[in-house]
């Protein structure tokens, strides 16, 4: 079940997602998948002597998309993950362990339904912020109905 | 400012918007199967006809940003993205901003991937089309560290299905330089 | 990068090969790492990380990454399928791994007809072939066995 609007307090960290470590092979799978072919991907010697690159970069990509996901997880099958907005601020390296993380900021009414701010993040073991952002989820009251899907912002109206 | 790389013939370029673009195939389940699995996201969503989700959305589900990526390489396109004509520095992307955009001339060989800013709004079903329409924002230029910098602001709306179901919005900063 | 634009096969028939006769050579490279990866994900097979990683490759004894064997013997049998022409039907196809390929390696693919003969009523076509890369070395030795129709109406 997903969250209930009720349920969230302002403050809230809600659950993590953990990745890695991450390792090359994982970053060539991504970018085979996508059929990304950025070499400083996935050719070792292209991203260290051409680029100047301390090793291959984990992609940008994979990266939003565990954002996303963790959105989506804690929005469940009731709610809707409706905005998700973030830059990316620093590069992340084989080796590494992500931690994407939520935080509540802010809780509203509207409508049969709730509105629920978070900022996110992608952390590596370091703790450094690569991927800061925002995010705006619409959840279901306690005892309501779900969130309609496809989703259209005018149900928030009331 | 040294040089001034937001000529007329880029500023024109602001606020242009593409046509619809059709992705090359409609969404494939080994695709998002492995788009999946590289995101080591196995949520039955995704591939699991029975499950709760799977009533929600009318059956399995790609992951909600794929359509952003879904734009592949069509089969009759011969030019290999690999090769790039034997430039030893290529370094693998098109700088092709979108499918149905023309290019930005500017003579910055660097891109960055700034971020995102997506509204959702639905998810596409295996086995529909995607399609993509795609405007230049803004395109502006700043002075980094390394020298100018241009940033090209895209906005995308992406749809699906026959009747052109809503799918995401998304705001994206590419930086050049 | 060469371009290598493969078509359908042109027609060709049993009378057409001859013992002895040399393929014309097909180029393909420098080799990418990006080659290596797009097929790693054709195949769906990233379990060999000394493949596409560096570090693992070195600490497995190899100079860097190699490409996969498989993917070098692929281009060999597009290249057998193109000399032999389309109605060519694949009997037998052999390749062994003698030396690794390496990103910016180029691939230089030759064959040549061992025997061209009747068994049985069938007409066969016995052919080599192998890589060689930049420096002349055989990275691939191959051999295929085809039955190919005779030309119709007879004659040359």
């Amino acid at each position: 079940m997903g969250a209930i609007f009720e349920d969230v307090e302002i403050g809230q960290e809600i659950p993590r997602l953990v990745k890695g470590p991450i390792t090359t092979a994982h970053i060539v799978r991504w970018s085979a998948a996508m059929e990304n072919w950025h070499r400083i991907h996935f050719d070792w010697h292209y991203a260290t002597q051409h680029d100047g690159l301390p090793d291959v970069l984990v992609n940008g990509s994979w990266k939003q998309h565990v954002m996303i996901q963790l959105v989506t997880d804690w929005a469940g099958e009731t709610g809707w993950a409706w905005k998700i907005a973030f830059r990316f601020r620093g590069m992340n390296l084989p080796g590494e362990t992500l931690t994407a993380w939520g935080r509540v900021t802010g809780k509203e009414e509207r409508g049969r339904f709730g509105v629920v701010d978070l900022e996110i993040g992608l952390r590596n073991e370091q703790g450094a912020e690569g991927t800061p952002g925002t995010a705006r989820v619409v959840l279901p009251r306690r005892g309501g109905p779900p969130v309609p899907y496809p989703f259209d912002p005018a149900v928030l109206a009331g | 400012m040294a040089v001034n790389h937001i000529t007329d013939a880029v500023r024109a370029l602001i606020g242009l918007r593409s046509d619809w673009i059709e992705a090359c195939h409609p969404v494939e389940a080994s695709e998002v199967r492995r788009f999946f699995q590289a995101l080591m996201d196995p949520n039955p969503r995704y591939w699991d006809a029975a499950s709760p989700a799977a009533a929600r959305y009318g059956g399995p589900v790609a992951p909600p940003g794929f359509a952003v990526h879904a734009f592949r390489r069509p089969p009759d396109e011969i030019e290999d993205p690999l090769g790039a004509d034997g430039d030893p520095e290529f370094d693998g992307t098109s700088r092709l901003v979108r499918r149905g955009l023309p290019r930005v001339p500017v003579p910055l060989r660097g891109v960055l991937n700034g971020g995102y800013e997506y509204e959702f709004f639905s998810y596409p079903r295996l086995g529909e089309r995607i399609l993509c329409r795609s405007a230049y924002r803004d395109i502006t230029q700043r002075e980094g560290r390394s020298g100018p910098m241009v940033l090209i602001v895209v906005e995308d709306e992406y749809a699906t299905g026959g009747e052109f179901r809503p799918l995401l919005k998304s705001v994206s900063t590419l930086i050049t330089r | 990068m060469l371009k290598v634009r493969t078509v359908e096969p042109e027609e060709r028939w049993f009378e057409d090969f001859h013992e002895g006769q040399e393929f014309p050579v097909i180029t393909r490279g420098p080799m990418m790492v990006g080659h290596q990866v797009r097929w790693a994900g054709a195949c769906d097979n990233y379990e060999s990380e000394f493949h596409h990683d560096e570090y693992v490759a070195r600490a497995q004894g190899l100079p860097g990454i190699i490409l996969s064997g498989p993917l070098m013997a692929s281009y060999l049998l597009t290249a057998v399928t193109q000399w032999l022409g389309r109605h060519a039907r694949l009997v037998r196809f052999f390749d062994q791994n003698r030396g690794p390929t390496m990103p910016r390696d180029m691939a230089h693919l030759h064959g040549r007809v061992r025997r061209a003969y009747e068994q049985d009523g069938r007409c066969l076509v016995e052919l080599e072939c192998w890589i060689t890369n930049q420096r002349g070395e055989v990275t691939t030795p191959g051999s295929a066995l085809a039955e190919l129709p005779r030309r119709p109406g007879g004659g040359r």
